[in-house]
């Protein structure tokens, strides 16, 4: 059953020095009429080289984006981990943040208290977690925002490259994390660089090329075509 | 069409606990370390009302006193106005983190703009109390209009907020100019001076907006001898705006890709 599903979707991005984003003309496509279905279950990665609009196809599935030309289609509880550091406030302490962390994704109250304690467990921030993000240095600030990146589990997961910078004590557990919340996932929608991480979590690989499909596949032959 | 239109403003509205979650964290963020928090903005517009107060009366050579009702409550609401306003410039932008990441729907974030400023006026409210007891008439329970009123007044806004919203995503020479359109309309609407029955300020008055909010909230929570024209004009304008926020919430489809 197609929970993620993309008929000819264009996305036009406007070209420097013109602000129209007409349909067609003079926008500049950053993906070019996709056609793709991914079913209940799938677990796909996205490869493509930097501007192949990999990001963008990952915005266009999650509902994020709609697209300029053709129909994109969403059905299901659909999580995205993109830019995981966004919408932190320097001024509300950690606790803070992840509170309205979760308003924001939709938890209901009665699910915060706990979720909270979890997260709290694993950032291990001891009183730090109820002073102001901005107090914090680079690699706490790197463990709050990918703690609350990783909070929920849903159906869903679309998933953009790495999560920042963790220090190194972290980044084991921060991996343990991340390989739980996407082994915990029923379908998922990762684009990576990391080969490894796409051949250990996907089956299905699709290489994105100037915003076109031009390899979709099993993993390991979309590997092989991007690496080649 | 027009329903799925509907739809997108409905879908907006039912996004309260993020709206009205935002809105209260930017006060909590914008007076966090002060000492009275947004407190602050009910001492500024006291000592505003207060100054206008003195200067009407050093150069108009006018009985302040009587005036000093009005003038709390036009500068209650123009500030308000103002505000929302100044806010939505750029809005488009400064939010992109949370545009770019959830599928908050866009008009969710002009309502936390008007939101934000309808709690901001609540903090004035005593202000306002203050200024009609020293001015000498006795606080009814028509004040207690004036949240509501606010309220109101911030739905039509949401329609000129979109439009500044969209005018300077598009182009943000826009956003140079509209902090001066916006001081211009002070100048233009009966904010400080009063509305004559005839002339050129009266004919002014008779096709600005801004007038016709002011003069429709200062009537109702003033005058004991309101005329329900001003206020039928004044919620018959906010309808349309209403409309028009509907009409025009399609061009926000696409507004991701530009930001």
């Amino acid at each position: 059953m197609a929970i993620l599903q993309l008929q000819s979707a264009s996305v036009f991005r406007p070209t420097l020095g013109s602000d129209r984003t007409n349909k067609r003309g003079s926008g500049n496509a950053v993906l070019n009429s996709l056609t793709l279905t991914i079913e209940r279950g799938e677990r796909v990665g996205i490869l493509g080289r930097n501007g192949a609009g990999k990001t963008t196809l990952l915005r266009l599935l999650a509902g994020i984006f709609a697209p300029n030309d053709g129909n994109a289609s969403v059905d299901g509880d659909t999580a995205t981990i993109l830019d995981s550091g966004f919408g932190v406030e320097p001024w509300l302490s950690g606790r803070e943040n992840a509170v309205s962390r979760l308003i924001l994704t939709g938890v209901p109250r009665k699910e915060r208290a706990e979720i909270l304690h979890e997260l709290e467990t694993f950032l291990d921030l001891g009183p730090y977690f109820d002073e102001p993000t901005r107090t914090y240095s680079t690699g706490m600030l790197a463990r709050l925002v990918f703690g609350m990146a990783t909070v929920r589990r849903h159906a869903v997961l679309i998933v953009d490259e790495g999560f920042g910078t963790v220090d190194d004590q972290f980044q084991d557990a921060a991996w343990l994390r991340l390989n739980s919340v996407i082994g915990s996932t029923t379908t998922l929608v990762m684009a990576s660089h990391n080969l490894d991480q796409l051949r250990k979590h996907c089956s299905r690989g699709i290489v994105l090329h100037k915003g076109r499909i031009v390899v979709d596949s099993d993993i390991e032959t979309a590997i092989g075509t991007y690496v080649g | 069409m027009l329903a799925r239109r509907f739809g997108n403003a409905v879908d907006a509205v039912g996004e309260y606990r993020i709206w009205s979650h935002l809105a209260a964290r930017d006060l909590r963020v914008r007076y966090s370390r002060t000492q009275l928090g947004p407190w602050w903005s009910a001492v500024a517009q006291g000592a505003l009302i207060a100054g206008i107060s003195v200067a009407v009366a050093l150069i108009a050579q006018q009985p302040v006193r009587e005036y000093l009702p009005r003038i709390a409550i036009s500068l209650l609401v123009w500030t308000f106005i103002a505000n929302v306003f100044l806010e939505s410039i750029e809005l488009f932008t400064v939010e992109r983190g949370l545009l770019l990441n959830t599928r908050i729907n866009e008009l969710s974030l002009l309502i936390r703009v008007v939101w934000r400023q309808v709690l901001l006026s609540l903090y004035n409210l005593p202000v306002v109390v203050i200024c009609v007891v020293v001015g000498g008439t006795v606080p009814t329970l028509r004040l207690l209009l004036l949240p509501l009123t606010l309220l109101i007044t911030g739905v039509g806004l949401v329609f000129p907020s979109l439009v500044i919203a969209l005018l300077t995503l598009i182009r943000r020479d826009f956003a140079q100019m509209i902090p001066s359109l916006v001081q211009l309309l002070f100048f233009v609407s009966p904010v400080m001076w009063q509305t004559p029955s005839t002339g050129r300020l009266n004919l002014l008055s008779s096709i600005n907006p801004i007038a016709w909010t002011l003069e429709a909230i200062r009537e109702l929570v003033l005058s004991s001898a309101a005329q329900p024209v001003t206020q039928l004009r004044w919620l018959g304008m906010v309808g349309v705006m209403v409309l028009c926020t509907v009409l025009i919430s399609p061009l926000t489809k696409h507004i991701r890709l530009r930001i």
